[in-house]
């Protein structure tokens, strides 16, 4: 990999630190004015997603990080592995659950997402912001509960549990914010 | 479509030309004359902290300089009295919140001052420009330290500073030298804690950072060097000038050594800066003050792009 100079340095770029992959989140100059010159970054680790702050003496440079952000169809899940594919180049990567994390919950075969690949595995998988699912099982509403916002659970077609306005019904379609896992609104088909 | 207009708004505009106006006004009631000296000229600092622009020439390549400091004290030597200057200075890779490579600078020297007269001096100008900035305190470097880290000047050995460095998230601490490491820690854990409300005055730098001030008569192990913050932004340097020939030629000959020991350009020592203090420059003190910043300070702080017409990406 390309090693990158902090006059290169902004939000975005990839790097590696202590053995991990590290994207820029911020990235600050600071310089007394006689004193030595330097880069204040908070650098999220792609692998647990921690945001830490660190210091760069201006000037240095850093290893990049063979990271790339692809977007992929994800295909199927046999259990214990999820299965996605380049639309570009037909090309097949399995993710573990780690690699998942939450998106598991949101993702329904042949969606879109985007799949982060460190040294050409994936690292991790987020799902699209919106996704639109089927519930699968939620109780009806209390007839004569209209209190003001009044949720209930709803479970949807891949398993995962949001709560939704007393007036959705069970098979209908609803659209989710998968950064706050909130129900958003409902899809009329 | 490219953005042809300017960075700053109309009303940052018209307070920048109050701001020069209360700072002409001041010096002339003060009796400062108003000066200017070349901004290319064929020698710039050996500072091995300030990257100078270099200016390719048909005959001799001259620098952007990076502060009026030389020329002036050229002045001060011929017997120019007490003097200030507003100019454009310039320093190579310095671009960020707080730093643009073409920046406003207000230089002034008074003959016959010391530190406590200069930061005074410093003081009734800033409160002269604008009534937003009220002091807060005045503190030495060693206590400043105190403060903020429990230690002193004497118990920061190589150990100590990468420790604390570490501990702050420097990367780099391996291939900090002691003074680089210092720069940090000060900037990291001290001026970062200094108050928003009002300015604090920071004087008795450790002799190693005197740059151009001359060391402290009772106390030697410092300079006669004050800056003056708003937290941790940095308004003013000033010195009491050192004014002896030999200890600035021996000062200028070690940031050469600094330079070269880090790969940087070499850059001449101008000769005659040094014939101006041999023929005798006056005691006095000099102080450089960032206008740009004081418009920054007045204005909550926003950053330097937003102050100047134009900033380094759209000048």
């Amino acid at each position: 990999m390309a090693n990158y100079g902090t006059n290169e340095f902004k939000s975005g770029l990839k790097i590696m630190l202590d053995g991990d992959p590290y994207t820029i989140v911020e990235n600050e100059f600071v310089k007394p004015g006689k004193g030595q010159a330097f880069n204040r970054v908070k650098i999220r680790n792609l692998k647990t997603g921690r945001v830490v702050d660190r210091t760069f003496k201006s000037g240095d440079s850093v290893e990049g990080a063979d990271v790339m952000e692809v977007d992929m169809q994800y295909l199927y899940s046999d259990g214990e592995q999820w299965h996605f594919m380049d639309p570009n180049t037909f090309e097949q990567h399995a993710a573990d659950e780690t690699a998942l994390g939450d998106a598991s919950q949101w993702l329904k075969e042949q969606d879109i997402c985007v799949v982060t690949l460190y040294n050409g595995a994936p690292l991790s998988v987020t799902a699209p912001n919106f996704v639109e699912l089927k519930i699968s099982q939620s109780d009806p509403g209390i007839k004569g509960d209209t209190a003001q916002g009044a949720t209930k659970p709803a479970t949807l077609e891949t398993g995962a549990v949001v709560k939704v306005p007393l007036f959705v019904e069970e098979g209908e379609i609803i659209r989710i914010d998968t950064r706050t896992g909130e129900y958003a609104s409902r899809v009329k088909e | 479509m490219q953005q042809w207009q300017p960075c700053s708004s109309l009303e940052l505009i018209k307070q920048r030309a109050l701001l020069l106006t209360r700072a002409r006004d001041f010096f002339h009631n003060n009796n400062v004359l108003e000066v200017e000296t070349p901004l290319l000229a064929a020698h710039t600092v050996t500072e091995p902290n300030i990257e100078s622009i270099r200016v390719a020439l048909p005959d001799n390549d001259k620098y952007l300089q990076t502060s009026p400091e030389y020329a002036m004290k050229r002045l001060l030597a011929a017997g120019v009295p007490d003097c200030y200057q507003i100019c454009k200075a310039f320093r190579l890779h310095e671009n960020g919140t707080q730093h643009n490579s073409e920046f406003t600078l207000l230089e002034w020297y008074r003959l016959d001052y010391d530190l406590q007269q200069i930061i005074q001096d410093t003081l009734n100008l800033l409160r002269h420009m604008s009534d937003l900035l009220p002091l807060h305190t005045i503190i030495s470097y060693q206590q400043a330290l105190h403060d903020a880290l429990g230690i002193s000047l004497a118990d920061l050995s190589r150990a100590c500073l990468i420790e604390h460095a570490q501990a702050h998230g420097m990367v780099s601490s391996d291939q900090l030298s002691d003074a680089q490491l210092c720069d940090f820690v000060f900037a990291k854990c001290v001026t970062a804690h200094f108050s928003a409300e009002g300015l604090t005055v920071v004087y008795g730098y450790p002799a190693s950072q005197a740059a151009l001030a001359q060391l402290n008569t009772d106390a030697p192990a410092t300079a006669d060097r004050f800056e003056v913050f708003l937290q941790n932004l940095e308004l003013a340097n000033g010195y009491v000038e050192l004014t002896d020939p030999v200890a600035q030629l021996a000062r200028l000959q070690k940031e050469q050594a600094q330079r070269a020991a880090m790969g940087l350009p070499e850059v001449q020592i101008d000769q005659r800066l040094q014939a101006a203090l041999a023929a005798g420059l006056p005691p006095c003190a000099g102080v450089a003050l960032g206008l740009d910043r004081v418009l920054m300070a007045v204005n909550e702080n926003l950053d330097i792009g937003q102050v100047v017409s134009f900033d380094w990406h759209h000048a």
